[in-house]
């Protein structure tokens, strides 16, 4: 897959997560293009750039960011706090997706500009049932701001 | 006078006459006013009798002048006894009154000595010490205590002054104070630290001017020892910061506590999900995928695998709902209970085919309470109310109150399954079930936070019931959540 096509950057740390949110996301056609990092700091390099994606052309931006909180290396929120810090990246929508139901998360996520704060169901029809509406709202109905 | 002493060796009169005049004068001044009138009458008359006895000289001439000397000698004894007697009593008026006056003076100093005892002994036992200072600053009076506690050596308080007693700078520091009471005339209190003989101790003085009868300036003063007062404050003091520093520690140790529980419950919350969703998602993959080749009882076993993860979830978010209920202040408003009620009621039988439970809800009195948290009452209690009496033909469930010992009771009577009264306090402890699970689904933890919201609102919680007969739970919220009337 080239970058260029990325439309969905999922940032998911559990393989099994990130497999059934694929899943679903497919199931409703909302993404052929989803790329996925493992980590926080992955995600920030594939945003900015650097690292193992430095020959990345940063014109391409993803249409939406999913991002897990609890993350190895670098969290969730220190991801979304450059994300929302940066020029260029502050338009990109982010939607979090996380098992923390905890108001902390929450309170932080809004306060640093989060688009939506989605709470994973156990429950697997739930679930992809939340993943596929959220991915088509941001996906095909939200109108972002044109490049 | 001189004529007649001349005529002193005149054998007649005047001679005679000249000794009744001392007599009488003497009389007068030093007998009663009645004897001197009394001896003065009776010599005029010896003398009146004398000049008609008398017989010796023939001749007329000196019969004439004897009779002029008698006569004379009387009227000198009359004046004699006319001066002499109110001479007498101007000298008696006047010892009379020396001799008043001579009272009052003992009487007046008597009295003087009297205040003056007095007074001294009032500052003399006052339990304060009581001192006076010239505008020199040299003492001129000082009570026993002041002496007791100040006046080591045998000196007169007269010759000693601060500087004398006391370290130079508190010395002068008095002094100062001292004269500026004397100047001003404006009396000063406060507290003062005085080391005396290597102890230091406090004492509340009062300095005031006092004037005596030549308009001199002199301080008085009183002092009290507060010693053992500012000691005590300081004991109080020290013991609150050690309390003070105690809580503050204890407080750290609950809130690192806190932390890790929080920490403990972000894990539960964050990690215990995350098996469990793969589990229940590779559950509906597998059916969705490979449905078609598993058999009935394939099927049966992935239907199980779901719904305990469904259910385990279910008990994590109970559990994490419970342990939130903790650490969440308590927001108290005025509640509506009906329209609070009948929402617990849509929400606790969302999944139910509720037209079928009758169901009523009394007048209910006005009540303080969290609205969310009341609500979670009322859920998880009609929740129970209609999943007990799902079998009941028709099920029937009330919501109530009464008024019991002033306090008001609200109930929630449903005519279900009910319960063994004897298991009845177990039914508010956590993951404790009266029911197996396959007659009716739960994990056990709504009635555990019941009990938990209605304690933190400051009231309780129990149960009445029979088994097949339904149960009544029943709880309180606190006289002063909740008033009678």
């Amino acid at each position: 897959m080239t970058d260029s096509a990325v439309e969905i950057l999922l940032v998911e740390d559990n393989p099994n997560d990130r497999e059934l949110t694929i899943r679903a996301l497919k199931k409703h056609g909302v993404a052929n293009h989803i790329f996925t990092v493992p980590d926080g700091a992955e995600a920030l390099d594939f945003l900015f750039g650097r690292g193992a994606y430095s020959e990345r052309e940063l014109i391409h931006r993803p249409a939406l960011i999913l991002l897990d909180l609890k993350l190895p290396k670098v969290d969730g929120i220190e991801v979304l706090r450059s994300i929302k810090g940066d020029d260029r990246t502050k338009t990109i929508p982010v939607v979090v997706l996380t098992s923390s139901r905890e108001n902390v998360d929450v309170r932080e996520c809004y306060r640093m500009g989060v688009n939506s704060y989605i709470v994973k169901p156990v429950e697997f029809a739930d679930f992809s049932e939340t993943v596929g509406q959220l991915g088509m709202y941001w996906m095909l109905l939200n109108n972002g701001p044109l490049e | 006078m001189g004529v007649f002493v001349a005529d002193l060796l005149s054998p007649l009169g005047f001679s005679v006459g000249m000794f009744y005049a001392p007599l009488v004068a003497g009389a007068a001044l030093l007998c009663t006013s009645r004897t001197a009138i009394g001896l003065t009458a009776f010599f005029l008359l010896l003398m009146g009798a004398e000049v008609f006895l008398s017989s010796a000289p023939t001749s007329l001439d000196v019969r004439r002048l004897a009779i002029v000397n008698r006569g004379l000698a009387m009227v000198m004894v009359a004046i004699m006894a006319g001066l002499m007697i109110p001479l007498r009593r101007i000298r008696v008026a006047l010892t009379a009154s020396r001799e008043r006056y001579q009272e009052l003076v003992e009487s007046t100093a008597a009295a003087l000595a009297e205040s003056e005892q007095r007074f001294r002994s009032f500052m003399e036992n006052t339990p304060a010490v009581a001192f006076m200072k010239d505008a020199r600053g040299r003492y001129v009076y000082a009570n026993r205590l002041w002496r007791q506690t100040f006046a080591r050596d045998e000196r007169p308080i007269e010759e000693l002054d601060d500087s004398q007693l006391f370290p130079a700078d508190a010395a002068a520091e008095f002094r100062r104070r001292d004269a500026e009471v004397i100047q001003t005339g404006q009396p000063w209190q406060g507290q003062e630290r005085v080391t005396f003989a290597g102890e230091t101790r406090h004492w509340w003085v009062f300095k005031f001017p006092v004037t005596n009868a030549a308009a001199e300036r002199f301080l008085g003063g009183v002092a009290f020892d507060i010693t053992d007062r500012i000691t005590a404050a300081e004991e109080i003091r020290r013991l609150n910061a050690e309390l003070e520093e105690r809580v503050q520690r204890r407080t750290e140790q609950v809130e690192a506590v806190n932390k890790e529980l929080e920490a403990f419950t972000y894990s539960v919350s964050h990690d215990l999900r995350a098996p469990l969703r793969g589990m229940s998602g590779f559950a509906r993959v597998l059916e969705e995928d490979y449905g078609e080749r598993l058999d009935e009882d394939g099927r049966r076993y992935l239907e199980i695998i779901k719904s305990n993860a469904a259910q385990m979830g279910q008990l994590i978010d109970d559990l994490l709902a419970l342990s939130r209920l903790g650490r969440q202040p308590l927001r108290a408003t005025t509640l509506s209970l009906e329209p609070l009620i009948r929402e617990a009621f849509r929400q606790a039988t969302a999944d139910e085919p509720k037209a079928a439970i009758e169901f009523s809800i009394d007048p209910l009195p006005d009540c303080r309470g969290d609205a969310n948290l009341m609500r979670q009452v009322f859920i998880n209690l009609l929740s129970n109310a209609v999943k007990f009496s799902r079998h009941a033909s028709p099920p029937r469930i009330r919501v109530g109150s009464k008024s019991e010992n002033g306090e008001v009771v609200f109930f929630v009577r449903d005519n279900g399954a009910g319960f063994d009264i004897r298991y009845a306090n177990k039914l508010f402890g956590v993951f404790q079930r009266l029911h197996g699970p396959e007659e009716f689904a739960g994990t056990g933890v709504g009635l555990a936070i019941v009990k938990r919201i209605v304690e933190r609102h400051g009231g309780r919680v129990w149960a009445e019931g029979e088994t097949g007969k339904g149960a009544t739970f029943y709880f309180t919220l606190g006289n002063e959540n909740c008033r009678d009337g």
